[in-house]
């Protein structure tokens, strides 16, 4: 945001013709959203003249502005509660995004008996499109995760629901036999690299065997990296590679709040603004790999898919109100129900205050009556957050309360300071940027009609 | 008028040129950046205390940025009391009609009265679409007997769907 740029006078708006909007500087633009997700960039000029009501009726931007619902004398009702309507569907549809964490570090597993109340409780949600995410390093209780793929499957073809599937692990831990029942189960795998040294090493290996199966299988696979202090150095090369075996892109994350709070993850952690500096060289560099063929970075298609498709977004991450309890729930391998995978993390540090139910007592109404949900669902409403109700990326985003809880201390959060706000801000800020070109915004709509992404997106 | 001292900056605002929801919005998001505390004055005017996070030198810039804030605060406040109604509207039709056709819900009329036509000449929007949105809202309390999950969510797919076919899902769409 330029800070010298000279600001709108408020008593020049036009309160008869101007609609209902939010903006934002972009560079020396600004980038005018609504509340139907519709945005238009406009010169300075032209949005003095916007606001102020003076724009010429005859000319092409006023059409389009009329049409996206920011002229308020020319307001089309029913095709703007329709497009309402459509952007807050998952308000109607229950969580659609199961998250199940079978295993975990040093203790027991998953029971199958466990797993097989999970698979049900998951079926019980109204939702007609399901996705089951396995996560949390699930290899290590492959017969659980079997199970619940063989379960879901069956329960998917008798109910008639739709249902993908897919496990996020370590490649290293992918054995053949695994890889096989993936492949036949239609499941997607997401290949999770460590965060740098010689385990990383090991994991590409690994990676580079299974890919030609991939390939030949026709079936996407992804890679999750963690963009950390010791990683951001080669990680342009680290999308060459994964571009060159074949994924269908890559999922560039920072440290969650939960490993940012440990003494290692404070020394790994970028700041907000050495991970965007990242964020955007590994973007360019993703860019530059589409002119041959299609790459996608997965974040930035999460928030494209908000941005660019009628429906809004498919990451319950990016919702107002927030997916937590209300699109997403996480299981525990004890069957503990949480409100999404942070929430579950925060459960095994000791904290169960997103704890909602149990598989095999309450099960799914339990969990989505609880008073939690009902807490989360407050906390996560846009226009009850101060600086969230007037941002230009209202109808991209959602914040997550959770997240602002381990952060600081409050599921409310204060966005000024939080980090995955300055974060998320600054993608939004590269993606309009980039989004101004129409050879990048081709690329873009294609990342969105890749086959196999039916899915909710991973969480930005 | 400002005084200066040290890392920190002191200046009167006038609530009758910037409303003190603008002048507290503004401060909030300069809360990652500086220190400041708004407290009454004189009528129609408050203090605010600005005091630079980091560097002394940053907070004449700052306070800068912080008064272009305030310009845009108050035009946002603007823009939201302006079309406030409209927005409501917008909003009650869109979950009026999504649970007509979801057909979760007894009682809900069919035919949702018909949108207001918008009024050029006026500022605001008139009586008789806050009536209709009054009236949109009623039929929505009117329609829902437990109150407490008025969409269905918690309802389990089994009990919802007792007896019918898959095709009877709830009207929400994956993207392809």
């Amino acid at each position: 945001m330029s800070e010298s740029a000279v600001a709108v006078e408020p008593s020049s708006f036009d309160p008869v013709r101007t609609g209902f909007f939010r903006f934002r500087r972009l560079g020396d633009r600004y980038l005018i959203t609504n509340d139907f997700g519709r945005y238009r960039v406009l010169t300075d000029a032209e949005f003095r003249a916007y606001v102020g009501g003076a724009l010429d009726r005859s000319a092409p931007l006023y059409g389009t502005l009329a049409k996206d619902g920011f002229i308020r004398d020319q307001l089309d009702f029913e095709g703007l509660a329709a497009a309402w309507r459509a952007r807050h569907r998952f308000l109607w549809s229950g969580p659609s995004l199961h998250s199940i964490a079978p295993s975990g570090p040093g203790r027991a597993g998953m029971s199958l008996e466990t797993a097989a109340a999970v698979a049900d409780r998951v079926f019980e949600s109204p939702s007609p499109a399901l996705s089951i995410e396995f996560v949390g390093r699930p290899l290590a209780n492959w017969p659980a995760v079997r199970l619940i793929l063989d379960r879901a499957r069956a329960k998917a073809a008798s109910s008639g629901k739709e249902l993908t599937l897919g496990l996020a692990d370590d490649p290293s831990r992918l054995g053949d036999a695994e890889l096989a029942a993936l492949l036949s189960a239609g499941a997607e795998f997401r290949a999770v690299l460590p965060a740098a040294g010689a385990s990383r090493a090991k994991s590409l290996r690994r990676l580079k065997a299974i890919a030609a199966k991939l390939r030949k299988a026709a079936a996407g696979f992804t890679v999750e990296a963690v963009v950390s202090r010791g990683a951001r150095a080669g990680l342009e090369a680290l999308v060459d590679e994964c571009a060159a075996l074949g994924a269908r892109g890559i999922l560039l994350k920072d440290l969650s709040p939960l490993e940012r709070a440990s003494p290692a993850g404070r020394k790994a952690a970028c700041s907000p603004e050495e991970f965007l500096a990242t964020y955007r060289a590994a973007l360019e560099r993703v860019l530059r790999l589409n002119s041959r063929r299609a790459f996608a970075e997965e974040t930035a298609r999460a928030f494209l898919g908000a941005i660019l498709n009628e429906g809004g977004a498919d990451s319950a991450s990016l919702r107002s109100p927030g997916g937590e309890g209300l699109g997403e729930l996480a299981y525990d391998r004890d069957g503990a129900i949480y409100s999404s995978v942070e929430a579950l993390e925060l459960g095994r540090c000791g904290d169960d205050s997103f704890r909602l139910a149990d598989s095999s007592a309450g099960g799914y109404r339990a969990a989505v009556s609880s008073p939690s949900v009902r807490a989360l669902a407050v906390a996560s409403c846009l226009d009850n957050q101060p600086a969230c109700a007037s941002c230009a990326y209202a109808a991209y985003h959602g914040v997550s309360p959770v997240q602002s809880y381990v952060e600081q201390g409050d599921i409310l959060g204060r966005m000024p300071t939080n980090t995955r706000c300055a974060i998320h801000k600054g993608i939004l800020d590269l993606l309009f940027e980039k989004l101004q070109d129409e050879k990048n915004e081709m690329i873009f709509r294609g990342w969105l009609r890749q086959k196999g992404t039916g899915r909710p997106y991973p969480r930005p | 008028m400002t005084q200066k001292a040290a890392a920190e900056l002191k200046f009167s605002l006038d609530t009758r040129i910037y409303p003190l929801e603008a002048i507290q919005a503004a401060a909030y998001a300069f809360t990652d950046r500086a220190f400041v505390r708004i407290a009454p004055e004189a009528d129609a005017s408050v203090a605010v205390r600005f005091k630079a996070k980091k560097s002394a030198k940053d907070v004449e810039a700052l306070s800068d940025a912080f008064h272009n804030e305030l310009l845009h605060e108050s035009l946002r406040l603007r823009i939201s009391a302006a079309n406030q109604k409209l927005r409501e509207y917008v909003v009650t039709k869109a979950l009026v009609s999504a649970q007509e056709d979801s057909n979760t819900l007894p009682g809900v009329q069919a035919d949702a009265p018909a949108p207001p036509e918008a009024e050029p000449s006026a500022p605001l929007v008139d009586a008789a679409l806050e009536r209709e949105i009054e009236a949109l809202l009623a039929e929505i309390e009117k329609a829902e007997p437990g109150a407490g999950d008025p969409l269905g969510v918690s309802v389990p797919w089994q009990v919802k769907h007792e007896g019918k076919s898959a095709g009877g899902a709830p009207p929400a769409k994956k993207e392809p």
